[in-house]
């Protein structure tokens, strides 16, 4: 349940930590986003650029305050598959993508919902090291 | 005393004041309106709800495995370790923190909880679905947290750590 | 019907001037013709051509309670228990002596305290008599059932949709939070005593008065409820069960009209009327 002003942590490597929901997109009014939504942002904290960094990674790299597209990849709040179980991770996170969907940061470092395997967020899923 | 009315049988035409003799109003006459048997009763007379969890868990648990999975007793408890199989081979492990037990229904659910990357997640898993295989029992705790459900646990001390981990663990000690 | 003889053409050419005898005809040499009553909509007639029915009455049914429901593929659904308690037909009500097509059905035997006057009723229909007794409407005398006849649960088919009546759960005398959702008042600034009650009624000077219909607190639930389109799930005759997927109105034990899905299999008369005609009638989904 990501609303407006919803903190969400980002588990790629586009360089944003955290971040804040500011938009919704494509839902209600008073509707929130889920697994595999996809949400507009704010950059609230970002890991500072160093020299290391080179190649297509060090272009995508976001800043503090940058406004970016994201996708939901795990929420607090449990949500419920077709056959019955339903599912909840410990904190909300997201990964930062362009306006094609495709994903700015190159990795992601943690586990995802398998919900993104069947979106059109698949390359994200198949970036994760583990879907859940 | 009853007969139905079936076509080509008469009805049987009795007195009315067999079976109301307690409404005093309705006198005896020759006009005294026939009253047809009921129809004879459905399940043998059960309760519609008490005869369809019988038979869904007969459907669902043809063994009786799972319902002495979640027995009160001899069951599961919450701090147990155990790993569900699916039919498409692919499989959850985790502790269980929670067991849902439903009264005559196939509605109960474990809930298991685990840490991935040390990041926790929780799935509810309901019992008796059929797209599971098996269920196994891989840890059973010498001693136990106190209540039924350990809701409590999360994100303190006492949290679960990663389950998969901590059995390779105690396997190793185990060995030794 | 005047005619006064002028001849306009003769006046320009010659000053002659012609006076013929006036013709009235009388009305009375007019033949009458009897104009056609036109029709009136609010007439049974043209309502029942205008009422979307079904071909064939429902069921009546007990609620029983609420079940998890596994499909062969391992979906689950949360899912109603209806019981199909000897449900009876008691009458057929036709259009040449009620006025309209419909089938009368009563469900759940009942010994016990039954007027005599209703005795004779159901003594007429050759079935026991009935706690319950509801009407189905339907749309011609082909959806007739013979009456004594046992309409069991797989009279509706696995997968179909249906409709399901009932009346909501009393809750009694509810504050306008509850009953309408309001948001109520703030918790602090000021407000003391009034934190779930409504704001304002309307105007002050214009109208001067509340509107008929403003939501206010009263009486909630126990009214009469339908849920649409709910899909069968399962339907077993003799065991006397169908359950349906979803939630339908009421407490458990209460007695519920299930029938098929009005918006699905539902037409009027005027609208099979224009299909046959080949005339353009706006689809309805």
């Amino acid at each position: 349940m990501i609303y407006l002003k919803s903190l969400l942590n980002v588990i790629d490597n586009s360089g944003a930590q955290v971040v804040e929901c500011i938009k919704v997109l494509r839902h209600g009014p008073r509707n929130f986003a889920k697994v595999g939504d996809e949400i507009t942002v704010v950059v609230k904290q970002a890991r500072p650029l160093t020299a290391e960094i080179t190649g297509s990674s060090a272009n995508n790299r976001v800043k503090r305050r940058d406004i970016c597209r994201a996708v939901v990849v795990r929420t607090k709040a449990p949500f419920r598959r077709p056959d019955g179980s339903t599912i909840r991770f410990d904190d909300n996170a997201c990964v930062l993508v362009n306006k094609n969907g495709d994903p700015l940061g190159t990795r992601v470092s943690s586990v995802v919902a398998q919900e993104l395997r069947n979106s059109k967020y698949t390359k994200i899923a198949t970036l994760a090291p583990k879907t859940f | 005393m009853f007969t139905r009315f079936t076509s080509g049988l008469k009805p049987l035409r009795i007195s009315v004041q067999a079976i109301r003799t307690f409404i005093p109003t309705v006198k005896a006459s020759s006009q005294t309106p026939t009253v047809f048997e009921p129809l004879p009763s459905k399940r043998n007379g059960q309760s519609v709800m008490k005869y369809l969890h019988e038979k869904l868990t007969k459907k669902y648990d043809p063994t009786g495995k799972r319902t002495a999975l979640v027995d009160q007793q001899k069951g599961l408890r919450s701090g147990d370790i155990i790993k569900v199989t699916y039919l498409d081979r692919t499989s959850v492990v985790g502790q269980i923190i929670a067991i849902k037990r439903s009264v005559r229904n196939v509605g109960t659910n474990i809930l298991l909880r685990n840490k991935i990357n040390k990041l926790g997640v929780e799935v509810r898993i309901p019992l008796y679905n059929p797209k599971i295989r098996n269920i196994e029992v891989l840890y059973k705790p010498k001693k136990y947290m106190p209540r039924r459900k350990h809701f409590y646990i999360r994100n303190t001390k006492y949290d679960v750590g990663d389950v998969e981990a901590f059995l390779s663990r105690e396997k190793r000690k185990q060995d030794s | 019907m005047l005619s006064l003889g002028f001849k306009r053409a003769s006046v320009a050419r010659s000053l002659e001037f012609t006076r013929t005898v006036a013709q009235l005809t009388s009305i009375h040499a007019v033949p009458s013709v009897k104009t056609p009553v036109g029709r009136v909509n609010h007439s049974l007639e043209a309502s029942n051509e205008r009422k979307c029915l079904l071909t064939r009455p429902g069921l009546l049914g007990i609620k029983r309670g609420m079940i998890t429901w596994f499909t062969d593929s391992g979906e689950s659904y949360a899912a109603t228990v209806i019981e199909i308690d000897a449900c009876e037909v008691i009458q057929n009500k036709t259009l040449s002596t009620d006025g309209y097509w419909s089938v009368l059905l009563g469900q759940v035997d009942k010994l016990k305290n039954i007027s005599e006057n209703n005795l004779k009723k159901f003594e007429q229909a050759g079935v026991t008599p009935k706690h319950h007794i509801a009407e189905f409407r339907i749309r011609d005398g082909s959806g007739l059932i013979p009456v004594g006849t046992e309409l069991r649960a797989d009279y509706f088919a696995v997968g179909q949709q249906v409709d399901i009546k009932g009346v909501t759960k009393g809750k009694g005398f509810a504050g306008p939070m509850k009953r309408w959702g309001f948001a109520g008042l703030p918790a602090t600034h000021g407000v003391s005593l009034a934190h779930r009650s409504h704001g304002a009624m309307g105007g002050n000077q214009t109208p001067g008065r509340v509107l008929p219909g403003k939501k206010m607190a009263g009486r909630m639930g126990g009214k009469n409820c339908t849920v649409f389109n709910n899909q069968v799930l399962y339907a077993n005759g003799d065991e006397g069960i169908l359950i349906v997927k979803g939630q339908i109105p009421g407490p458990n034990k209460s007695f519920v009209k299930i029938r098929d899905a009005l918006k699905l299999y539902g037409k009027s008369l005027l609208r099979i009327k224009h299909e046959k005609e080949g005339g353009v009638v706006a689809s309805s989904s």
